[in-house]
């Protein structure tokens, strides 16, 4: 279980994250909903344990690897959409010939040889959100992951968020069909903090 | 425009007939700069990478001291190896001093702050979300420093070949400590400085030409990996 006691984020004057209280039990499936600049992106880094809190307390984050966040606008590694997820898999002590697989289960299969300097943004998306799962983590952090996405790259998303066994989050504007179990609205609060 | 026409003819000739005093002065430049290079590589390169990717308190005196290290004459560090290794230096019992060990080490002082600054340059400016991916998908403190110099390798290359130009074109340290002694520590550049004050021209542009064929495959190779950089 993840509990954040009154957490926020602030950034000199402006507030990134502003006081909340949230709890996470295994196997949720929880979507964070906000307008931009709401603080989602920032209470998943606070989550994946990336980013210091400047007041409040989290109990039970768990460990980097076993929580694994897909950035808003994902990186990938030089080389190829298949190295990107054998590094994960080697991360996670797994053969690195499961790649692959993982990349079709995103609907990514196709481009697990090119180059990840050409993918558009939708295919790198798929590709790190396949890195993600390859590492087979308790808690997956999905920032905005429908951003950019095609349709077959929203079914593609939505089926492995929906197979994922371990606890989701999302954040995203709106629920637009993302499979979740739970709601956490952020409102906009981005003004200084005086 | 005759003493060149000469000097081209006579260069050509050196080179063509394998002239032993000329190559081996390459080879003495290759073997020290390229032993120089690995020496501050083991050095520059995790000290370049901590100061851009972990970015301590204090960062910016590091690379201000770099950037001094940057200016210093080679003539200087010459001079300051020359004092430790000849006879009556602090480090004259190790005789080092006129060996292509002093050369090295001179060459590998002038190299460290050229190589750390172009390496903290390169770590520096990558995006944070390279480290962060590599830690949320949990990679250890080594192996996300591995994995962001891994995304900047073309300019790694770059700055390594930049750094080996610089170490096979000095004249200053491997004149003052390696003594340029003739088949022993004599590099190129110490052997076109020396042969011009003997009057010897058509040896002097040999040793330039050698240089320069050197070079130019190093510049070729630096732009082919700039090109990769920016794909």
């Amino acid at each position: 279980m993840i509990s954040a006691h009154d957490i926020s984020v602030r950034f000199g004057d402006v507030v990134a994250l502003p006081p909340t209280t949230l709890e996470l039990e295994p196997g949720a499936k929880l979507c964070v909903r906000g307008p931009n600049g709401s603080g989602k992106s920032t209470l998943l880094r606070v989550l994946a344990g990336l980013q210091p809190l400047s007041e409040g307390r989290v109990e039970g984050l768990v460990a980097r690897g076993h929580c694994v966040l897909v950035h808003q606008r994902p990186h990938l590694f030089r080389g190829t959409p298949r190295s990107n997820v054998a590094y994960a898999l080697r991360l996670a002590g797994r053969p690195a010939n499961e790649a692959l697989g993982w990349l079709e289960r995103l609907g990514a299969g196709h481009l697990a040889d090119r180059s990840v300097a050409g993918l558009s943004g939708g295919e790198r998306r798929r590709v790190a959100i396949a890195r993600a799962l390859a590492r087979g983590p308790e808690v997956l952090l999905l920032d905005e992951p429908f951003a950019g996405l095609d349709e077959p790259g929203r079914i593609a998303v939505c089926a492995a968020a929906e197979h994922f066994a371990g606890t989701l989050v999302v954040a995203a504007p709106d629920l637009d069909g993302i499979p979740v179990t739970r709601l956490h609205d952020l409102g906009p609060h981005a003004q200084p903090a005086g | 425009m005759e003493l060149l026409g000469e000097g081209f003819a006579k260069a050509w000739q050196l080179v063509t007939s394998g002239d032993p005093v000329v190559f081996h002065a390459l080879g003495v430049s290759l073997l020290c700069s390229l032993c120089s290079l690995a020496l501050a590589a083991v050095l520059a390169v995790p000290y370049g990478a901590w100061l851009g990717l972990a970015r301590p308190r204090g960062a910016s005196l590091h690379v201000f001291l770099l950037r001094v290290g940057l200016s210093i004459p080679t003539v200087v560090i010459g001079l300051v190896v020359y004092a430790f290794f000849t006879r009556r230096g602090l480090l004259g019992h190790l005789h080092l001093f006129h060996t292509k060990a002093a050369i090295v080490i001179g060459q590998t002082l002038l190299a460290f702050p050229l190589l750390a600054s172009l390496v903290h340059g390169a770590s520096a400016s990558l995006d944070p979300i390279v480290a962060e991916s590599a830690r949320t998908l949990g990679a250890t403190r080594l192996g996300t420093a591995a994995r962001c110099l891994s995304e900047v390798r073309p300019a790694l290359l770059t700055a390594a070949l930049a750094t080996l130009g610089r170490c096979l074109t000095e004249v200053g340290i491997a004149v003052m400590v390696g003594g340029a002694i003739l088949m022993d520590t004599r590099t190129l550049t110490a052997h076109v400085q020396g042969e011009v004050s003997r009057g010897s021209f058509g040896s002097a542009l040999a040793a330039g030409l050698l240089l320069l064929a050197v070079a130019v495959p190093l510049t070729l190779l630096g732009m082919r990996f700039e090109r990769g950089r920016r794909a």
